[in-house]
């Protein structure tokens, strides 16, 4: 009995293998699925809708588009109320804003492809503004447009709303 | 010499430092990382600035999808003329898009070559519809049989929007 208790270890090692394992393939996940973000992600009070679409988004300047305000580069321009009421389908204070941007970042921009402008708008907002908005970026010189969207899976519809 | 092996063998690997280092990596990770990707739909606008240069030769064949209050229609504009071709009332508070994709693909077989559609949206449309419609018309969902999961067909990839007349 004695000789027994003398030869059972001290402590029993903790097995960790499979922990670290379990670890290790968590981190890796995680850096993969964060991947390099593109397009930033956007305020709660803005909903962007579903769409089967998996072209991933390039780094360009965004505009968000809540009910409240238009935002452009996270720097609050003008309130949606206004684009929407306004009579010319050019919003000056956007189109002010958008022309800085492009003077000032003119040595990085792309002269064949023009600039690129991306729009994160709420679910809601009526297409009147979207046209305004669009209209405002290529007369400021920005000719490719995108539209964010929140990627579904594909496998089920979108959810009606 | 064989005592020196055997404590050799007893001695574990010091992985506290690495473990530390990991929890503290997913910690991280976890909190900064975003579950939902963002991704964009890319429209195809007629450059304000290519009036001076050259100017291809009109397409044969224009598919024009209106999006409207209460319905969604597929106009075909052919030879100058264009005529409504199908129209799709909208049920309860969503738009037709399975059957407009439908149609549109059989369109996509007249036409094979054709790859631009024109999307034609009342004012008031919200956001939302505008980008469900404009999904059915880039791609077709179609579930094979005997498979629960749907094929993405390519339809008109080259979408270019405007104002409804």
């Amino acid at each position: 009995m004695k000789r027994m208790r003398r030869n059972k270890p001290k402590h029993i090692p903790m097995s960790l293998t499979s922990l670290m394992d379990v670890f290790t393939n968590l981190v890796f996940f995680l850096l993969l699925s964060q991947g390099v973000v593109t397009v930033p992600e956007p305020p709660k009070e803005i909903k962007l809708p579903d769409s089967f679409t998996d072209t991933p988004g390039h780094p360009s300047v965004n505009i968000m588009v809540s009910n409240e305000t238009v935002s452009i580069q996270g720097d609050p321009v003008a309130a949606t109320p206004d684009v929407l009421a306004a009579q010319s389908d050019l919003i000056p204070a956007v189109r002010d804003r958008l022309a800085l941007i492009k003077s000032t970042a003119i040595g990085t921009a792309d002269a064949k492809d023009g600039s690129e402008v991306t729009i994160l708008a709420n679910n809601a907002i009526p297409f009147k503004v979207m046209k305004k908005l669009m209209m405002t970026c290529t007369s400021a010189g920005y000719n490719k447009i995108s539209l964010a969207v929140r990627e579904n899976s594909g496998v089920t519809a979108p959810p009606p709303k | 010499m064989a005592r020196r092996k055997k404590d050799d063998e007893a001695h574990d690997l010091e992985l506290t430092t690495f473990l530390n280092l990991l929890v503290v990596l997913i910690c991280f990770l976890l909190v900064t990382s975003v579950f939902s990707r963002i991704a964009i739909q890319e429209l195809k606008l007629p450059t304000a600035a290519g009036a001076g240069g050259a100017i291809d030769t009109p397409p044969p064949v224009t598919i024009e999808v209106i999006l409207r209050k209460n319905a969604v229609e597929v106009s075909l504009s052919k030879d100058g003329k264009s005529n409504i071709v199908a129209s799709y009332p909208k049920s309860g508070d969503k738009y037709e898009t399975d059957k407009l994709s439908d149609y549109l693909l059989g369109l996509k077989g007249q036409y094979k070559d054709k790859n631009d559609a024109t999307l034609l949206v009342e004012p008031d449309i919200s956001y939302e519809d505008m980008i469900h419609v404009m999904d059915a018309v880039k791609m077709a969902r179609v579930t094979k049989p005997g498979s629960s999961s749907m094929d993405k067909i390519p339809l008109f990839s080259d979408v270019s929007v405007g104002d409804a007349p």
